[in-house]
């Protein structure tokens, strides 16, 4: 039969090899259960739909459940930031040691997957999941195709770690459509030969005319090379349109440069799901909406809802109870850990996209570099009050948080 | 009725553009990034491994994948 190693049981299928798919399914195996990935496009990690960026906590916590990230998985070290107003102000925020990374998606994602692979699971590409099995109110596994081929793969639970399309959970009854509203369109440039200010600072620029509703990020991945790239939301324009108009006007970075890659996508910012478990399935990363909704990013909160998901489906097949009762456990962990967090988040992203470029330009007259790395450090009410003190007509700004 | 949606129903293909009833995907353009698949209240937009497919039959033409698609390779009309 031509349909590679695949088995017809397992305990779990994971739909998805991406993180989401590789962190379910490590912690999964490590727990002893049978389960197999199923990763449609023919390469893991491959193509990237990511500015690859992440926090030196993430990195802690991916390293804690991983192991050590090889060096060829991480592009470049990242100590600051420059931001840039509307009106080309600059603010500089040098943390003078290593705050994150840019990572090699395409090595990283891989990684994963033979960690996971190592653990037990059986991930196979090319393989797509083309509809969930349902029978007497439970999802029993997938119907998947190979080479052409389908056939049936059945499991006690299906992970549902398909990304942003989200069809797998869709068709299995859970309604995860990405309303507009909480959707950016993403477009990038992985670019070489590139004039940066500093190889190990991302560059944020925010503004109506270079990214409305978001924003344009530079992401060194070498001392030339970088992720050039927008999210924008509600444009006549396409956000393409945006990078391609940032690189025109800007021939001091960008006059020597080279297209490496073209990436593009949907990045969530908003829209978490109260609910994301059903009989026999359990929703993990893109494809359950979270991220986070100022920044965009998931990598995070795909390994850590992966990790709780694997955790969750474990006792669940343990004690014979995969029931959207028995595997809600997840929804809960999951609210209380991350969910109310990012909901806070989101109701920052909803302040932050009232304000016009007029009010963003008088914050970026007040605020300095230090500020923005006392806040990060926790440091909250004394750095607004600061802000205040500089300019107290900032605080009309607040009456946007309400309205 | 049949008749003006016969006029609609028009199905041809140039080096760029592949038509199906009122909506259009520019294949050159489409980096088959799923951006329109997960806003797709009907699923009546799938990646397969042939491609970005399209189901006529379940598309209620509202014109999400239009807006979010980041190389604006869709086009969806209204033309009566």
């Amino acid at each position: 039969m031509i349909r590679g190693m695949i088995r017809e049981k397992y305990d779990v299928v994971v739909v998805g090899g991406g993180p989401g798919g590789s962190f379910t399914a490590k912690t999964l195996a490590d727990n002893g259960l049978d389960v197999a990935v199923l990763e449609k496009r023919p390469s893991i990690g491959s193509p990237k739909q990511c500015a690859e960026g992440v926090s030196l906590n993430t990195i802690k916590i991916i390293e804690e459940l991983m192991g050590e990230i090889p060096n060829d998985c991480i592009a470049q070290t990242i100590n600051g930031a420059i931001v840039y107003a509307p009106n080309g102000k600059e603010i500089n925020i040098d943390f003078e040691g290593d705050v994150g990374a840019v990572l090699e998606r395409k090595k990283y994602d891989k990684w994963l997957a033979e960690v996971a692979s190592e653990a037990g699971a059986y991930i196979q590409a090319k393989t797509e999941a083309t509809d969930v099995i349902k029978e007497d109110g439970y999802i029993r596994g997938v119907r998947a195709e190979f080479d052409g081929e389908s056939f049936d793969v059945r499991s006690k639970v299906v992970v549902a770690a398909d990304g942003v399309a989200s069809t797998i959970a869709r068709r299995a009854g859970l309604d995860t459509t990405h309303k507009l509203a909480n959707i950016d369109s993403g477009f990038q440039y992985e670019m070489s030969n590139l004039k940066l200010r500093d190889p190990h600072k991302i560059e944020l620029r925010f503004g109506n005319k270079v990214a409305p509703r978001g924003y344009l990020w530079i992401f060194p991945k070498g001392e030339n090379t970088a992720n050039v790239g927008v999210g924008v939301a509600n444009t006549k324009e396409p956000a393409k349109d945006f990078v391609d108009r940032f690189i025109q006007e800007n021939s001091s970075i960008f006059s020597q440069a080279s297209i490496m890659e073209v990436n593009a996508g949907g990045i969530p910012v908003g829209g978490l799901l109260e609910n994301m478990v059903l009989n026999g399935l359990v929703v993990v990363g893109d494809a359950a909406h979270q991220v986070n909704p100022i920044h965009g990013g998931g990598l995070k909160e795909a390994m850590i809802a992966g990790d709780m998901a694997g955790k969750v489906i474990t006792r669940a097949i343990r004690k014979n109870d995969y029931s959207q009762e028995s595997l809600s456990e997840y929804n809960k962990i999951w609210w209380k850990e991350r969910g109310e967090s990012l909901k806070k988040v989101e109701k920052f992203r909803d302040f932050v996209g009232k304000l016009t470029d007029k009010d963003l330009n008088k914050i970026a007259e007040v605020v300095k570099g230090d500020d923005l790395i006392a806040f990060t450090r926790g440091k909250r009410y004394s750095v607004l009050g600061k802000l205040f003190l500089r300019d107290p007509t900032l605080i009309l700004l607040l009456r946007k948080l309400i309205i | 009725m049949a008749l003006s949606k016969l006029k609609k129903r028009r199905v041809y293909m140039n080096e760029n553009f592949e038509v199906i009833n009122m909506w259009y995907i520019n294949r050159k353009k489409c980096l088959e990034c799923e951006a329109c698949v997960g806003v797709c209240s009907e699923i009546a937009i799938e990646l397969k491994n042939t491609g970005i497919t399209y189901n006529e039959k379940l598309c209620i033409l509202c014109g999400f994948c239009k807006k979010i698609c980041p190389v604006g390779a869709i086009e969806v009309t209204k033309d009566d």
